[in-house]
This record gives structure tokens, C-alpha cells and sequence, in this order.
């Protein structure tokens, strides 16, 4: 096998990553290669050093900091909903209001007027002169001869 | 047990911040805040920029947490939005362009850590000085190799897990981390000879 191979191998033998077979392969071959135990021996190094290197300590301020952080989002996003919520609700309000407002328009154009001109009428007057206007077809017996003898 | 334990009541503090449960959340940014701050700095090499990038990582937490699933493990999706948050970084700054082969000549070690060392004990230099070594070395190291390396050597991950948060194949996260290995050992073997 070549020696990168093992050196491959005793990457993986050194993360403990090799079968028993493959581990004992590799044993045998370390014992008695100078280059191979130097490889070995530098990965324990750089592990190290890498673990070394990594000792930054728990920070209560940096905590405080991050927590400030996130709050200041929070709100941010808390008052673009209530903002948010405030323009729909005023939105949806302004559409009710303007969707009645169109719908009395409509019934009220739809609905006829009463145009006394445009229609018969009939004027029944009454002993103290006032004037009735009913529609002909609405004219009973009774309003006729009310009308009749209240006449002057 | 005691693992079953804890992502139970992980998931809890997960499903309580996802409902807007301010306490939940905290506790979440107290149990990881360490480990994503350790992780950008040795993504990013700087202190000051690693807390920033921890603090808007929380912030991204926060606003996309109903976007996480059980599927995957927590830590994993934080890891994965770090490291993003991290390339992100590097890529505004070019950090990279900090780094110069100056740094890897004969006297190029001695050069970067004579200034204000000079109050400081011996050995606070030194592991001082190493940490900074680690750190310029990894910021040297491609990224796909550097992420799979300190997901490796940080987080002490198995090569199955690492390539569940990657999203690669188990041969090519071995592949990975050989090769880091390699590029790390051309960096750095002259600073460590002494120890080797």
C-alpha cells in the first residue's frame, strides 16, 4: 500500500472511524513506520491546538447583547403587525362603508319616485278644501261619493 | 437517558420560543452561545466580529425558528446558519486579504508577535501566540475543508453526523478532513517542529 493510503487510513484510524480489522491493520503498520507515527503524533498536536484555540468563555454581556438584539427585532416586528392590523382593519372598515354607500345609491335609483306629474290621478277634495291626490286605481266607491257630497 | 432527557426538554424550550416564549428562547442563547461564538472565531479569526456574527446568528435563529423541523438536530441547523452567517462575514470583510504570505516566512512568527507582547509571561505569549498561529492557519485552509475540519476537532462530531449537517457523503467528509489535515500540516508543521 502506498503511503498516502495509510496516511488516509490513520486520518480516519485517529477519528476512531476504521473496523477492528482496519485498526489493527493500521497498528501494525504505525509500529513501524517513523513517517506514519509523525503524522500520528501531528494530528494529536493540531487537534489540540484547534481545541486550545477555541477557550472564548461564556459572556453574560454578549448574552444581554444578543437578547437587546432579538427584543429590538421583536417589537420592531410587534409594531409592524399592530400597524399592519390597524391599516387592515381601517381598510376593511372603508370598504363596508363605501359598499353600503353604493347599495343605498343603487336602491335608491332603482326605487321609482312618487312623480305625482308622471301618473292619472284624481283630485278628491274635502269640505275644508283639502286636496287629496289618490292614484285612479286606488279610487274606492266611498272616496266617489265622499267626494260627491262634500262638494260645494 | 440523561441525552434523552436534555433534547426532551431541548425541543420544549424549542416548541415554547417557537410559540414567542421570550425565557425559552433565552435559555436556548445561554446553552449555545458559547459554542457558536467559539465557532466563528476560528471561522473568522477576530474576536470582536466573531460576537458580532454570534449576535446576529440569534437574531436568525429567532426570526426563522417555525422554519426549523425535529427532523434534524438543533445544533446542527445552528451550526449550519453560523457557519453561513461566517462565510457571509468573510466574503463583506475579505478578511482573507489580512493574510499574507508573509506570515509563513523564516521569520514571518517572530515578525507578527514582537508588538506588544513584551508586558506579558511566557507562556501567555506562547499560547497567545499559538492560538493566533491556529487561527491564521485555519483562515488559510479552503472553507469546505476548514468547516468539515472544525466540525471534526471542535465539535468532536462522528463523520456520520458530520455529513448529516453538511449534506455530503460519509466518504467525502473522510475525504474532507484528510485533505484539511494535509493543508493544516503544510501550514503549520514548521511553527509545531519542536513538538513533532
Amino acid at each position: 500500500m502506498k503511503h498516502c493510503s495509510f496516511q488516509r487510513l490513520i486520518s480516519s484510524y485517529f477519528d476512531g472511524e476504521l473496523s477492528s480489522a482496519e485498526r489493527l491493520s493500521i497498528e501494525q503498520h504505525v509500529a513501524h513506520c517513523q513517517d506514519c507515527q509523525t503524522f500520528l503524533r501531528e494530528l494529536h498536536i493540531y487537534r489540540h491546538a484547534i481545541q486550545e484555540t477555541a477557550t472564548l468563555k461564556y459572556e453574560p454581556v454578549l448574552t444581554r447583547r444578543i437578547l437587546e438584539k432579538v427584543y429590538e427585532t421583536q417589537h420592531g416586528l410587534t409594531a409592524w403587525i399592530t400597524f399592519e392590523k390597524y391599516v387592515r382593519r381601517t381598510l376593511i372598515a372603508f370598504a363596508i362603508v363605501i359598499v353600503i354607500f353604493f347599495t343605498a345609491l343603487y336602491l335608491m335609483l332603482q326605487k321609482p319616485v312618487n312623480d305625482y306629474s308622471s301618473q292619472q290621478f284624481s283630485v278628491i277634495s274635502d269640505s275644508s278644501a283639502s286636496i287629496f291626490y289618490i292614484p285612479q286605481e286606488e279610487i274606492t266607491k266611498h272616496d266617489i261619493a265622499y267626494a260627491v257630497l262634500t262638494s260645494d | 437517558m440523561k441525552g434523552d432527557e436534555e433534547r426532551e426538554y431541548e425541543e420544549q424550550l424549542i416548541s415554547s420560543a417557537k410559540d414567542g416564549n421570550v425565557q425559552a428562547f433565552e435559555a436556548l442563547v445561554r446553552k449555545y452561545q458559547k459554542r457558536v461564538l467559539n465557532l466563528a472565531y476560528l471561522m473568522i479569526g477576530d474576536r470582536d466580529r466573531a460576537e458580532d456574527v454570534t449576535q446576529d446568528v440569534f437574531v436568525k435563529v429567532y426570526k426563522k425558528l417555525h422554519y426549523y423541523s425535529k427532523n434534524t438536530s438543533f445544533y446542527s441547523w445552528l451550526y449550519r446558519l453560523t457557519v453561513n452567517e461566517c462565510i457571509d462575514e468573510l466574503r463583506k470583510r475579505k478578511i482573507r486579504k489580512v493574510f499574507s504570505l508573509d506570515f509563513l516566512a523564516e521569520d514571518g512568527y517572530e515578525r507578527f508577535y514582537s508588538e506588544n507582547t513584551s508586558e506579558l509571561p511566557t507562556t501567555e505569549i506562547y499560547n497567545r501566540e499559538q492560538r493566533e498561529v491556529i487561527q491564521k492557519a485555519l483562515q488559510m485552509i479552503s472553507k469546505e475543508h476548514r468547516e468539515v475540519l472544525l466540525l471534526r476537532e471542535y465539535e468532536n462530531y462522528g463523520y456520520n453526523e458530520i455529513a448529516e449537517t453538511l449534506g455530503i457523503s460519509v466518504q467525502a467528509v473522510k475525504s474532507r478532513i484528510f485533505r484539511a489535515r494535509q493543508e493544516l500540516r503544510v501550514i503549520l508543521h514548521r511553527y509545531f517542529k519542536d513538538m513533532i
